[in-house]
């Protein structure tokens, strides 16, 4: 069962590392960014939203959703709670297989050293993926703004039917 | 009690590790909506963050370092591009933006190596995993084999193991049983537990495990022969002289300390003798003497069942199946190293006939628990003082106490059947009724740990405890064996074992000296390791 735990945690790490859009910057080119990041909201009614962060005000949250080519909005008092990514993670589930193998080379000491080589890569493995990441835990609305494609809110002369994604996920 | 603390420092480690690379939030970006504000925060900055000045109307620009801010012009101008409100590229070059037309500036601050807390523990794990590999790869046959071992005390570190079973049932039909001597304390309950754990890379196969006890009274002690005789004892002669070819080696096998007496092995030969003289003073009864030894073996054995298994290399298999069905290749497998090696052989002096007069032998495989056994001596001459002396393979045996006592009489242990047996603190009535049916086997894989219970013919009675074990077990092929593959090699060890002690000298004595910690370092800890899922 522990290891069914293990190799499961590995592979569900593994295939959501791999889910963040790819018009997200690297963690050296956040300053260069035009877009705005990646959120991951939480309703208490209907299906979670996720797309890029357009704009945010006192009352709602826009979202330029991922899976369709339209700007969604999202009421402030519908919003459970919210992941934002900011940038790309670096990826590191490769290192819970390599080091996982070279533990092989170990003889007897592979099981000692096996246990610690996974916790080591899998915990290095989670931290990287949540290294560029705010939630409601750590991010007001306020500051929130300051992740969108639009701080300063939509602009008055911008009709958001007209926003369009041009990149891909 | 070393290896709590290894554990405990890979733990402290582990946590450590993990803790130093645990997300960190990074906090790096600002909004600015007046210029003033972003001239004030940025004018003591070396280099300037890039700018992103996002317009009224949606676009967006984003400058390089050296935008500048003409606060009589008012204007922001730099080298940079511009984008519209779908962020499509509309201009690059010198750009110069009325700051009233700016809803909102954004600096971002480089994060600086956000990845060293992670690629740190990574690279010092990787280092660990590279000299673990090293170690390995230089020392294959330093890895922990142990046949089942039997503790009293189920928290005892390894070196203190009260028996270890069947060590020499490397194959099914190798197997047989084992008698070990649990040296007990007084027992003042009939209750009597002992814990079986496999703390190698092997599958043991156990198809009994029991008791042989036996009553004795105060000053009594009951030796095992290596007939597997019992022999009620009394009296105690301690050894006064000692010596070894090193000299005085009386303070090594006075006293049953676990400081023993080993020799290394000679560089040219591994089956050349030594000899160790002992001196005995005021024996009484000298009619039925009997040399109790505590002793067990140095790594040499080990050294030599991982050598046959590296030279069968990835035909392991295909042999282990001639093995079993071939009874010569199974005795010379069985007997012709160890027949080279040979015995402890005793010899007692005898002043009448002035000449060594052999008594017997005692051998027993393994290198974990230690044996204490007894050798009844025969036409010990007349006198208060008793010379004995001790043949035996250089660098192959520890002893750890030598002393002689009285032989009362020969006696019949009786045996005692589990009446429960644990696995990990429960009930395990399949593993009961595997032991206590001989056509059955309970099959303890690494990591498995299980505890024996019995109850005792007499409640205020003391008994003498013998551990029977009956099996054979299995040693994994380790996969840096397979390299070794040289069946030239295996056929001089089992057809010319002399010749081969003596052409695997050289390459024993490199591992002599550091073979003994990497052994003892990687046996499987059951706390930690559990081969079955559970």
């Amino acid at each position: 069962m522990k290891t069914k735990i293990i190799f499961i945690g590995l592979l569900a790490i593994m295939i959501s590392s791999c889910s963040y859009p790819k018009y997200l910057p690297t963690s050296s080119q956040i300053d260069v960014n035009k877009f705005g990041s990646y959120i991951d909201i939480n309703r208490h009614t209907g299906a979670d939203i996720r797309g890029e962060l357009i704009s945010i005000d006192s009352n709602q949250i826009v979202v330029l959703k991922e899976s369709a080519h339209n700007c969604v909005t999202i009421p402030i008092t519908d919003v459970k709670n919210f992941k934002l990514q900011y940038a790309k993670s670096k990826e590191y589930a490769w290192t819970n297989v390599v080091y996982t193998l070279a533990t092989i080379s170990h003889g007897g000491f592979l099981l000692l050293s096996l246990p610690v080589n996974l916790i080591v890569t899998i915990s290095v493995t989670s931290s990287g993926h949540k290294a560029f990441r705010y939630s409601d835990k750590n991010m007001t609305y306020d500051n929130l703004k300051m992740f969108a494609r639009f701080p300063q809110g939509v602009p008055p002369n911008i009709d958001l039917a007209n926003i369009v994604k041009n990149y891909k996920n | 009690m070393k290896n709590k603390k290894l554990t405990y420092l890979v733990v402290v480690l582990t946590i450590g590790i993990v803790t130093i690379q645990a997300c960190k939030t990074y906090y790096f970006r600002s909004n600015y909506q007046y210029a003033n504000k972003l001239l004030h925060d940025t004018k003591n900055i070396a280099v300037k963050p890039f700018l992103k000045a996002h317009h009224k109307n949606g676009d967006v620009y984003i400058l390089r370092d050296s935008w500048q801010i003409d606060t009589i012009q008012n204007v922001v101008s730099g080298k940079g591009i511009r984008y519209d409100f779908n962020r499509t590229w509309a201009f690059s070059g010198s750009i110069s933006i009325p700051i009233d037309s700016v809803a909102i500036f954004e600096t971002n601050t480089k994060i600086i190596k956000p990845e060293e807390k992670r690629i740190a523990p990574l690279a010092v794990l990787a280092g660990v995993d590279v000299m673990i590999g090293i170690l390995c790869f230089t020392y294959p046959k330093a890895c922990f084999g142990s046949c089942p071992t039997f503790y009293i005390n189920e928290n005892d570190n390894f070196h203190y193991a009260d028996a270890e079973g069947f060590s020499n049932a490397i194959a099914p039909s190798m197997e047989y049983y084992d008698i070990d001597a649990l040296n007990n304390k007084p027992i003042s309950d009939n209750v009597f537990s002992i814990t079986m754990k496999n703390e190698a890379l092997e599958t043991h196969c156990i198809n009994d495990v029991k008791l042989l006890a036996y009553p004795r009274k105060k000053g009594e002690r009951v030796y095992q022969s290596p007939n597997n005789d019992f022999y009620l004892c009394e009296n105690n002669y301690p050894i006064i002289n000692a010596k070894g070819e090193e000299g005085d080696i009386t303070a090594l096998i006075q006293n049953e300390d676990r400081q023993e007496r080993c020799s290394p092995a000679d560089e040219h030969n591994l089956s050349s003798k030594e000899e160790i003289y002992l001196n005995f003073d005021n024996v009484k009864h000298r009619n039925d003497l009997g040399l109790i030894i505590n002793f067990r073996q140095t790594l040499m054995t080990t050294y030599f069942i991982y050598s046959a298994m590296g030279y069968m290399g990835d035909e392991v298999g295909d042999i282990f199946a001639k093995i079993e069905t071939n009874k010569e290749i199974k005795d010379k497998l069985k007997n012709g190293i160890k027949k080279e090696l040979g015995n402890i052989d005793v010899y007692a002096w005898n002043e009448q006939k002035n000449n060594w007069e052999l008594q017997d032998g005692l051998y027993e495989t393994g290198p974990i628990a230690i044996n204490r056994q007894i050798l009844p001596l025969k036409n010990i001459a007349l006198g208060s003082e008793v010379k004995l002396k001790l043949v035996m393979n250089k660098g192959l045996w520890r002893i750890d106490y030598l002393s002689l006592t009285n032989v009362k009489e020969k006696v019949n242990a009786m045996e005692v059947l589990p009446t429960t047996i644990l696995n990990k603190g429960k009930i395990d009535n399949a593993a009961l009724s595997s032991i206590n049916n001989p056509d059955k086997y309970l099959v303890s894989m690494p990591g498995n740990k299980y505890e024996f219970n019995f109850v005792l013919p007499n409640k205020d009675t003391d008994y003498e405890l013998f551990l029977y074990s009956k099996g054979y077990y299995l040693e994994w092929m380790r996969e840096q064996w397979i390299r070794d593959k040289d069946l030239l090699k295996l056929r001089q060890m089992v057809y010319n074992p002399k010749k081969y002690l003596k052409v695997e000298a050289k390459e024993y004595k490199r591992y002599e000296n550091t073979m003994e910690q990497e052994f003892w370092n990687s046996k499987i800890d059951t706390k930690i390791f559990s081969y079955y899922e559970n």
